[in-house]
C-alpha cells in the first residue's frame, strides 16, 4: 500500500522512499546475465559477420531486457514509464530502418 | 484535501524524482541509440570494418562488461538496502558499485593505450595515409562511443558519492535508487557496445 503526502504544488504524491516494485531474485537475474555474456562470445566465433552481428545484437536486446526489466523495475512501472521508453525506442528504430536502403542496398546498386 | 477523495491517474504516482531520472534516461538512449544506430549502419555498409574490430581486445571487453554487470547487481543491492533504512549495507553496496567503476576505467585505460601504440586515435592518421579512410572512420565510432560512454561512467560515479553523503546524513534514502537507475543505463549501452566493437570482427 502507497503513503502518499501531498506537495506544496497540491499534487498528490507517493512518499518518495515509497516502494510498490516487486523484488525478483537479483542473484539468479545476474547469473543469467553472465550465461547470456557467455553465450554472446561463443556467437562470435560465426564465419558470417552478418549472422554473428544480427545474432549477437538479438542477445544484447535479451540482456538489456533483463537490465531494464527486473535491476530497473520497469515491470513494475505504470505505463507512462513504458510510453517514454517506448517512444524513443519507436524512433530509433524508424531511424534505422529509413537509412538501411540508403546506406546499405541502394549505393551497392549504384556501385555496379 | 482528503488523499482518500483524490481521483488521479496512477501515472501521477510516480515520484518525481524517478519519473525525472526514466525521462533523463530516454534522452541518453536517443544520443547513444543514434550513434549504435549509425554505427550498425556503417558496419553493414562496409565489412572491412571486421579487420579493423579485430584489433580491440575481447578478454578486456569482456572482463569490463562482467565488471559492469556485477556493479549493476552490487547497486541494485543497495537499492535493497535502502528500503529498509540500512545504512551500512548502503554504503557498503555503494562503495563496491564504485569501485567496480574504478576497475572498469583503469581496463579502459589499459585498451585505450594499447590501441593508441597501434597508431589507432580518434583520427588514425596512419591508416588515412594509407589510404583506408573506412578503417579510420571505425575508429573515430569507437573513441566516440566508448569515450563518452567512460564520461558517463564518471558521472554515475560522482552521482553515487553525493548520494553516499546524503545517506550518512539518513537523508533522501531515495536517491540511492535514482543513482541506480542511472547506473542501470550506462551498464545497458556497455551491453550494446561490447558486443558490436569487440565480438562482431
Amino acid at each position: 500500500m502507497n503513503n502518499y503526502r501531498e506537495s506544496h504544488e497540491g499534487v498528490i504524491q507517493p512518499e518518495p522512499e515509497t516502494d510498490y516494485h516487486g523484488h525478483p531474485n537479483y542473484t539468479k537475474v545476474f547469473f543469467a546475465l553472465i550465461g547470456l555474456l557467455a553465450f554472446s562470445l561463443v556467437l562470435g566465433f560465426f564465419t558470417s559477420p552478418m549472422i554473428a552481428v544480427s545474432l549477437i545484437f538479438f542477445v544484447a536486446i535479451i540482456k538489456a531486457g533483463f537490465v531494464v526489466g527486473n535491476f530497473m523495475h520497469l515491470k513494475f512501472e505504470p505505463i507512462l514509464i513504458w510510453i517514454v521508453i517506448g517512444v524513443v525506442i519507436f524512433i530509433l528504430a524508424t531511424f534505422f530502418l529509413c537509412l538501411l536502403p540508403d546506406v546499405t542496398f541502394v549505393e551497392r546498386i549504384l556501385a555496379k | 484535501m482528503s488523499q482518500t477523495t483524490v481521483s488521479v491517474p496512477a501515472a501521477r504516482y510516480i515520484p518525481q524524482g524517478r519519473l525525472g531520472i526514466w525521462i533523463l534516461i530516454a534522452g541518453e538512449l536517443i544520443i547513444f541509440g543514434g550513434l549504435i544506430a549509425c554505427y550498425l549502419l556503417y558496419r553493414l555498409r562496409f565489412p572491412e570494418w571486421g579487420a579493423q574490430a579485430a584489433h580491440t581486445s575481447t578478454l578486456l571487453g569482456a572482463i569490463n562488461t562482467l565488471v559492469l554487470l556485477t556493479s549493476s547487481y552490487t547497486i541494485v543491492r543497495a537499492h535493497s538496502a535502502s528500503l529498509e533504512r540500512e545504512k551500512t549495507k548502503i554504503i557498503k553496496w555503494m562503495i563496491a558499485t564504485i569501485s567496480l567503476g574504478f576497475v572498469f576505467l583503469a581496463i579502459k585505460t589499459i585498451e585505450y593505450s594499447n590501441e593508441i601504440s597501434h597508431g589507432f586515435t580518434l583520427t588514425s592518421p596512419s591508416l588515412v595515409k594509407a589510404g583506408d579512410s573506412v578503417g579510420a572512420n571505425f575508429w573515430s565510432f569507437y573513441y566516440f562511443m566508448t569515450g563518452l560512454h567512460a564520461t558517463h561512467v564518471i558521472v554515475g560515479m560522482i552521482i553515487m558519492t553525493a548520494a553516499i553523503f546524503q545517506v550518512k546524513k539518513e537523508k533522501n534514502f531515495h536517491r540511492v535508487e535514482l543513482a541506480g537507475l542511472y547506473w542501470h543505463m550506462v551498464d545497458i549501452i556497455w551491453i550494446f557496445l561490447f558486443p558490436l566493437l569487440y565480438i562482431a570482427k
